[in-house]
């Protein structure tokens, strides 16, 4: 029997962290709920395991990441929700800022995405972000600075407030 | 633009989770145990249908997962549930012919390597996933299969494919039937679970309620499904299954194509279970 105390506040406490690390990766909330959920299932599921793990939220990060890059899915998704409920309902009370940066994020692949994620939102190093995603730094760091240079590039069209000059953003990377 | 870009995620990140609609984590965790009995059962399932197969004789159709692909790797998404016997019926005879059915060429102008598996006429409730019971409980008569498959690329697991046409004694009959089918398939992620009756989780679902025949003066009506299974969380990989199951006057067929890997795209309307539905309907009598 499985203890599901450890379970339940792992749930309770990191579930709607993770539901703002996929809905930047996929801009839709409905669909980043799904995902979360499925993802802290399969957690459950191995739970044996995961709770061994020195960091279970890694676990789910990535799961939820591969759920999420399934376009396959997202599409059959989508379809199924439009013919049932038409478009899906996105995060009330949207800024003209937020409503940018999403834009933006979408303009960069998903790859460079959930680099720029991990970095700007979850706050991992270059290096924890190697770790996590099995790519070298190099990679990672190219992803991080050609991410940004993207959304800048968008940003910087619609002059919202995160619109800085692209120099600056590759001066960062 | 760093600074911004941290403080602009963070909102955005912390709105969606804070209005996301999450189900309490005791739903969740029932969601966990199903896809561990999924994986259990099925995998028991998968064995015993093997043992009760080769007893018979007949080594092809295997009750869960469908087809008789060679190495398909067993993995569970819904355990074997006809409420009958394993039927077989009489060999095809004046109603179906093997030049009804489809071909390796035809699979091949969607994917490649194709080959043709057996020929046969087993009717055991477990052509395609998700199939409750036999084509003869439906009130068919007849019914041919044709099995196909592929090995796996890079030292995947093979994938298969196959077709079933049964054949029914009224076209009302063949109509019911594949309305039958129809309700199966839709609901596939209640009966994937096999164990408490409840709904679980089933990737993909519908894709088109509404494949015609390519000739319109054929009179024919299908639809097709998409669906993905996980054998294994900790990769990325997994089994996509692109089903049609339509009817054509007195004729009812199933087409399935599987693939194996991380992704399936297709447009829609080339989804192999619409293709290869209207190929089918081409070659039935209408």
């Amino acid at each position: 029997m499985r203890e599901t105390g450890d379970f339940d506040a792992f749930y309770t406490h990191t579930a709607r962290r993770m539901v703002g690390y996929v809905y930047t990766l996929i801009g839709d909330l409905a669909e980043a709920e799904d995902i979360v959920q499925e993802a802290y299932a399969r957690a459950w599921q191995h739970w044996p395991k995961v709770s061994r793990y020195e960091n279970p939220q890694a676990w789910v990060r990535t799961v939820s990441y591969r759920i999420a890059v399934s376009s396959w899915r997202r599409a059959i998704s989508r379809q199924r929700a439009y013919r049932r409920h038409g478009p899906p309902p996105d995060v009330p009370g949207l800024d003209t800022d937020h409503v940018a940066l999403v834009a933006a994020l979408r303009q960069a692949n998903p790859q460079q995405r959930r680099v720029v994620v991990l970095h700007h939102l979850v706050g991992l190093t270059v290096e924890e972000i190697s770790h996590e995603t099995g790519a070298p730094t190099g990679t990672i760091k190219a992803r991080l600075a050609r991410g940004r240079a993207v959304m800048a590039r968008h940003l910087n069209e619609d002059n919202g407030e995160f619109g800085p000059h692209v120099e600056e953003v590759t001066r960062h990377a | 633009m760093p600074n911004n870009l941290d403080a602009g995620l963070g909102r955005i990140a912390e709105r969606a989770g804070g209005t996301a609609k999450l189900r309490p984590v005791a739903q969740i965790r029932v969601r966990g145990d199903r896809r561990r009995i999924r994986h259990r059962v099925g995998t028991v399932a998968l064995s015993a249908g093997a043992v009760g197969l080769t007893a018979a004789g007949v080594a092809t159709v295997v009750g869960n997962g469908g087809l008789g692909g060679g190495d398909r790797t067993p993995f569970a998404t819904s355990p074997p549930t006809p409420t009958t016997s394993p039927t077989f019926l009489p060999p095809a005879s004046a109603h179906i012919s093997e030049d009804m059915l489809l071909t390796t060429d035809q699979l091949n102008r969607i994917g490649s390597r194709w080959q043709a598996g057996l020929t046969h006429n087993a009717d055991d409730g477990g052509f395609m996933r998700c199939q409750r019971d036999t084509l003869a409980s439906l009130g068919a008569t007849e019914v041919l299969v044709q099995t196909f498959t592929r090995p796996g690329a890079g030292g995947s697991p093979a994938t298969d494919a196959g077709q079933l046409i049964a054949y029914f004694p009224t076209k009302a009959a063949a109509t019911e039937a594949n309305g039958t089918m129809f309700r199966w398939l839709e609901n596939c992620a209640q009966y994937a679970t096999g164990t408490g009756g409840e709904p679980a989780w089933v990737g993909g679902g519908l894709v088109s309620d509404t494949v015609q025949p390519r000739d319109a003066e054929r009179s024919a009506a299908g639809a097709a499904w998409q669906l993905r299974f996980d054998d294994n969380v900790d990769d990325q990989d997994a089994w996509f299954d692109s089903i049609g199951v339509g009817a054509v006057g007195q004729y009812l067929t199933i087409v399935t194509y599987g693939d194996w890997g991380q992704d399936a795209n297709y447009e829609p309307d080339q989804m192999p279970g619409v293709v290869l539905l209207q190929d089918a309907f081409a070659q039935l009598p209408s």
